[in-house]
């Protein structure tokens, strides 16, 4: 079996990240998934939404997969991370001078360091990321040795037998700091794929590593207010106005350099959406999710999906939007014609049980598990659950139960949030519709409002028509008039008895979220399971 | 049992036994045991009707009860449905004592019993308000099977 790694690298790679972990709770991953970041900026918010993110999605793999032999495809995938991050630098408020010894070179040396470097760079704490200078970047991460996650991912490469069984596939941007320096310098050869007494196998350039990456390109905007400006002009760091630049000048260097890679995806948008404010880094920068983040977390599925052999040239592959409106059927999700309707459905038909299920979890389900005893009426509950320990053939909700059902109802809304957020403002994404995914995005820390009240188990319209659908309304469904989750949920059965009573409470409302997408939402699909 | 048409037809049987026990053998065990100025038979039919019209409403509500248990919608509103079939069995217990008092009225220069008034109360509330419980307890369609009063 392959050995899957997903290397996410800079803050564009944390947040995609974010989305390939939604994607695997929504089963869409592979069945074993190791994921590490790399950033020097260990206080970024984006950074830091996507650690916390991977830890709840752990938790709730736990909770539902290693207590259940279910067949389900939610929290599909184990998502190991040894060393989750790696920061680059060892020591506090490291400066490029400090990392290469400035004072203590020769003065030749000196003069050609001071020819690639302006003083600013060599003097400037990194801290906080490269700032958009990826030559700092390239000149730290080249001298990498072999810490932290490189430490199991290099013990994995020892262990694997064959060409391209580890499928090591690298996400970052080309347009900022840490991203751009990481992507060209992990390609090198020598690096990674062709490192000799660790990947290489022989001569001829054949190597135990499969290497891909996304290279992002510029899909955002930042709000620039006067002080953001000012502080621009002032400080180390790259703003929207230099992206174009960065980005031609980076794919000149990937047309000529000779870099390892074997597949690279190219993907990018020109919406200019904007998805916050401008912050050089740290805590502040924390950005909104975009649908570019959700096509690259596709691109590493379809990357760690490819069963064929590694071409001798690297193979390229480039997405970005046909029209202005970006609907289900516009997601390149494989990289194989004969399929990519068969799997777009695929993908459509899982990120849509997801929603239905963490919106009935978090509103229906637990309204039923947290209420008292008496007043649960329902016949799926009474009949597998009980609040005593003894009831005979029924799963026992005790209290740890209930702490690890609010850990995947926690979950649930937090998906909600990512998966509203995709829905821009603009009209120019039709995928899901955030207003009816009970997230208030009205305030700066989107909370959530779903009603958690037993009655309202209905789940709102939430796809959105696409450009080619017939009138110009959202995707209806039944749903509003006639069936509900509680009504598929009445009409589930089969529940595994040696699975833990969470599992089985999970199980049950997953179940029944799947059955209420098929019949509620029609979505065609041979295979429900990437 | 739980699965229409089974339910209704079941509940409708029921009714019919407990009618021919309650309103049948009651009227003829009064129409022998109480002094009447009235014929026996226009009192026994007097009884039968008042019976017939007390089980004929209880089936209605019955039925009532498992087409509203079996809707989609009932589902997502189980404090609803439980105020529905609380609402139905209350209604059977008026309607219990509407005819104990419409028999009261009809009855008035009869001389029957208070004991006998006894028996055709607890005959009233076997062929109503029991018989309403009973059916919904056993033959609840299954998302409600768990409302009625007892049954968890």
């Amino acid at each position: 079996m392959a050995i899957n790694y997903v290397i996410g690298i800079g803050g564009t790679g944390a947040r995609v990240i974010e989305a390939l972990v939604h994607c695997c709770a929504a089963g869409l991953g592979p069945d074993r998934l190791n994921i590490f970041l790399i950033d020097p900026d260990e206080g970024n918010g984006n950074l830091s939404r996507t650690k916390d993110l991977i830890s709840a999605y752990q938790d709730c793999h736990r909770i539902y997969r290693e207590h259940s032999a279910s067949p389900q495809q939610l929290f599909k995938t184990d998502i190991r991370t040894q060393d989750l991050t790696w920061g680059i630098l060892e020591k506090q408020n490291a400066r490029l001078d400090d990392y290469i010894h400035y004072d203590s070179l020769p003065e030749d040396l000196q003069g050609l360091v001071t020819l690639l470097f302006s003083p600013d760079e060599l003097s400037r704490e990194l801290n906080e990321g490269f700032r958009g200078h990826p030559s700092i970047g390239a000149a730290v991460m080249a001298n990498a040795e072999e810490k932290g996650p490189w430490q199991t991912f290099w013990q994995d490469v020892n262990n694997a037998q064959g060409e391209g069984s580890v499928r090591t596939f690298l996400i970052g941007s080309v347009f900022g700091g840490t991203g751009a320096a990481g992507i060209p310098t992990f390609g090198s050869p020598q690096v990674l794929k062709l490192r000799e007494k660790k990947a290489k196998l022989n001569e001829t350039g054949t190597s135990k590593i499969r290497l891909g990456a996304a290279l992002v390109l510029p899909y955002f905007l930042f709000e620039m207010n006067s002080e953001a400006t000012a502080r621009a002009e002032t400080e180390l760091c790259v703003t929207p106005a230099d992206f174009p630049i960065a980005t031609k000048v980076a794919l000149e260097y990937y047309d000529t350099k000779p870099l390892a890679f074997d597949d690279i995806y190219l993907i990018g948008d020109d919406s200019e959406r904007k998805v916050g404010e401008f912050s050089p880094g740290a805590k502040s920068q924390d950005n909104r999710p975009h649908y570019v983040e959700l096509v690259t977390a596709l691109a590493a599925f379809d990357f760690l999906r490819t069963t064929d052999a590694p071409s001798r040239e690297p193979l390229y592959f480039v997405a970005g939007r046909d029209s202005d409106v970006v609907d289900w059927s516009a997601l390149p999700v494989s990289r194989d014609e004969d399929k990519l309707v068969e799997l777009q459905n695929t993908v459509k038909h899982a990120l849509v049980t997801m929603s239905v299920f963490s919106y009935g979890f978090a509103t229906y389900g637990v309204a039923n598990f947290v209420a008292k005893p008496s007043s649960v009426l329902h016949t799926w509950y009474l009949s597998r659950f009980s609040n005593q320990p003894n009831a005979k053939g029924k799963a026992y909700i005790d209290e740890a139960t209930i702490r690890d059902l609010n850990v995947v109802a926690e979950y649930g809304q937090t998906f909600l949030k990512w998966f509203a957020q995709l829905d821009g403002e603009d009209g120019r994404l039709a995928l899901v519709r955030g207003d009816r995914l009970g997230v208030d995005l009205s305030g700066k820390s989107p909370s959530f409002v779903g009603h958690r009240d037993a009655q309202d188990s209905r789940i709102p319209v939430l796809l959105k028509a696409g450009p080619n659908a017939a009138g110009d309304g959202d995707v209806t469904s039944r749903t509003s008039r006639s069936d509900d989750l509680a009504s598929a949920l009445s009409k589930e059965g089969g529940d595994d008895p040696s699975a833990s009573s969470a599992a089985r409470y999970i199980d049950l409302f997953y179940r029944a979220a799947s059955r209420f997408t098929d019949t509620e939402f029609h979505i065609s699909t041979a295979e429900k399971g990437a | 049992m739980r699965s229409a048409p089974l339910n209704y037809l079941v509940a409708l049987a029921i009714a019919g036994i407990l009618w021919i026990v309650t309103g049948f053998w009651l009227a003829r065990y009064l129409g022998d045991a109480a002094s009447l100025q009235m014929t026996t038979e226009q009192f026994e039919g007097i009884v039968y009707v008042a019976f017939a019209i007390l089980a004929a409403a209880a089936v209605l509500d019955v039925w009532y009860w498992f087409y509203h248990g079996s809707r989609s919608s009932t589902l997502s509103n189980m404090n609803g449905a439980r105020r529905v079939w609380t609402s139905s069995f209350v209604l059977q217990i008026v309607l219990m004592i509407l005819m104990l008092v419409t028999l009261v009225v009809l009855f008035r220069a009869e001389t029957i019993s208070t004991a006998n008034y006894l028996l055709i109360l607890a005959a009233a509330a076997i062929q109503a308000p029991l018989f309403f419980w009973l059916t919904t307890a056993m033959m609840s369609p299954n998302g409600v099977k768990y409302i009625p009063w007892g049954v968890r």
